[in-house]
């Protein structure tokens, strides 16, 4: 009974495509479309892998490293298409093996939150993001600034949906540390998948 | 080159690509004149101390500033059209006495639509009297052996027809035995320019342009090959 809450509660809690971000990449490629560049058809690609991810793929508990990935790489491009070019993103990943299995959509909201936050109309401005998976042992950084007057919109009950969701999964397992500055955003998570 | 109702309007959003769509609009709509594009909203604030486009439009969800907060502190306010990805400002913008809200993706008939209504404001409340051609001018036809006066300012376009020339005004057309080329030649070349064999149109009239199509009202223009390029630079002035 009580798995089945979990259940329940765990695909409640799952992050979904943020509204904001899939209008205005469905603007960016409307432009691209009437200006018939070769743009177009690999944004619309992206963008179809990105919501197949979580409408379908991302429904199941696990899903393969490699997956994740992808998904991940794919937001990654479309969000570089959006953006002005004063944002520079790195994006740094090793991983020992891509069939390991993680439970899905835990990693993106952290990096929504440095696209959220970490982008600025006039000043330049640095994304880092690191990944590693050495024998099931994952850890992941994010570090950006923050530019931004905005009231966390929605920001933070994501965030307290992934540590209800790590808590769930890896109870015990994991480790999450967020390191909120006035003006840098630095989270630290370590996983034993 | 004049126009007879020119309308000037800025663009701010944080997007490349959102703004060069909203250029791209503007390229098609003659009387609109898009004087300056921003991506950073403290560069569009201070240039909006010094300057009062008719129209502004403006994403909501930038980086540092909002489009909201932006326009809550202009002192002057130009009309505002709003452009965002997301619905949840609406009720906000209204209060903040928005002409219009544009959803993004939005098609260039939706932006025409927001710019009509901005149109009709304008001239709901302007006090500026808009520069039309002097009550004076006029072109002298003869129709069934009768010659009167057509207002300048009355036409919309004219249309060759074997050796008869349609002259188009809001509400009525005549039709002139004379060649395309003669009436032409009595009109203003600022104000009226020739697109096609058969055709020439009153710039202060194209409600927008499209395909090569020019559409003045419920009527399609044509836009020949031979002007097409001549006329595309007409546009971007």
């Amino acid at each position: 009974m009580s798995s089945e809450k979990n259940k329940a509660e765990l695909s409640l809690l799952k992050s979904q495509i943020d509204p904001h971000f899939l209008f205005n990449s469905l603007n960016s490629i409307y432009y691209e479309a009437i200006e018939k560049t070769d743009l177009a058809p690999k944004a619309i690609m992206s963008l179809s892998n990105l919501m197949r991810y979580v409408l379908t793929d991302a429904k199941s508990e696990y899903v393969s490293l490699d997956q994740e990935i992808s998904y991940i790489q794919g937001y990654i491009e479309l969000q570089k298409l959006r953006l002005p070019h004063k944002t520079h993103l790195n994006f740094d990943l090793s991983v020992d093996n891509g069939e390991v299995m993680i439970a899905p959509l835990l990693l993106i909201p952290f990096i929504e939150n440095a696209f959220k936050y970490g982008v600025s109309s006039s000043s330049d401005t640095e994304i880092n993001i690191k990944l590693r998976v050495e024998k099931n042992h994952l850890s992941f950084q994010v570090r950006n600034g923050i530019f931004t007057n905005k009231e966390a919109d929605g920001t933070q009950s994501g965030l307290d949906n992934v540590k209800k969701r790590l808590a769930l999964i890896y109870p015990g397992k994991h480790d999450l540390r967020i390191n909120h500055e006035t003006n840098s955003y630095q989270v630290d998570l370590s996983i034993n998948l | 080159m004049t126009y007879n109702t020119r309308i000037t309007c800025i663009a701010i959003d944080d997007e490349p690509r959102a703004l060069r769509l909203i250029e791209s609009y503007c390229d098609r709509i003659p009387s609109l004149i898009l004087l300056e594009s921003f991506n950073n909203p403290i560069e569009a604030y201070s240039y909006l101390k010094n300057n009062l486009p008719d129209i502004i439009f403006i994403d909501i969800n930038m980086p540092e500033f909002s489009g909201i907060q932006l326009i809550k502190n202009l002192e002057k306010k130009p009309l505002v059209i709003f452009t965002t990805a997301y619905s949840k400002y609406a009720v906000e913008s209204y209060s903040l006495e928005a002409i219009d809200y544009l959803l993004k993706p939005y098609d260039f008939e939706r932006f025409h639509q927001a710019v009509q209504k901005a149109k009709k404001q304008l001239s709901l409340t302007s006090s500026k009297t808009i520069p039309r051609a002097a009550d004076g001018e006029s072109i002298t036809v003869k129709v069934d052996y009768k010659s009167f006066k057509i207002k300048l300012q009355d036409i919309t376009y004219l249309e060759a027809m074997d050796n008869y020339v349609k002259i188009f005004t809001v509400n009525k057309c005549h039709i002139v035995l004379r060649s395309l080329k003669s009436v032409l030649e009595e009109l203003p070349s600022d104000q009226f320019i020739q697109v096609h064999k058969s055709f020439v149109v009153a710039l202060s009239k194209i409600d927008y342009f499209m395909n090569s199509r020019i559409t003045i009202g419920h009527s399609e223009i044509p836009v020949g090959r031979v002007y097409l390029n001549k006329f595309r630079d007409l546009l971007k002035g």
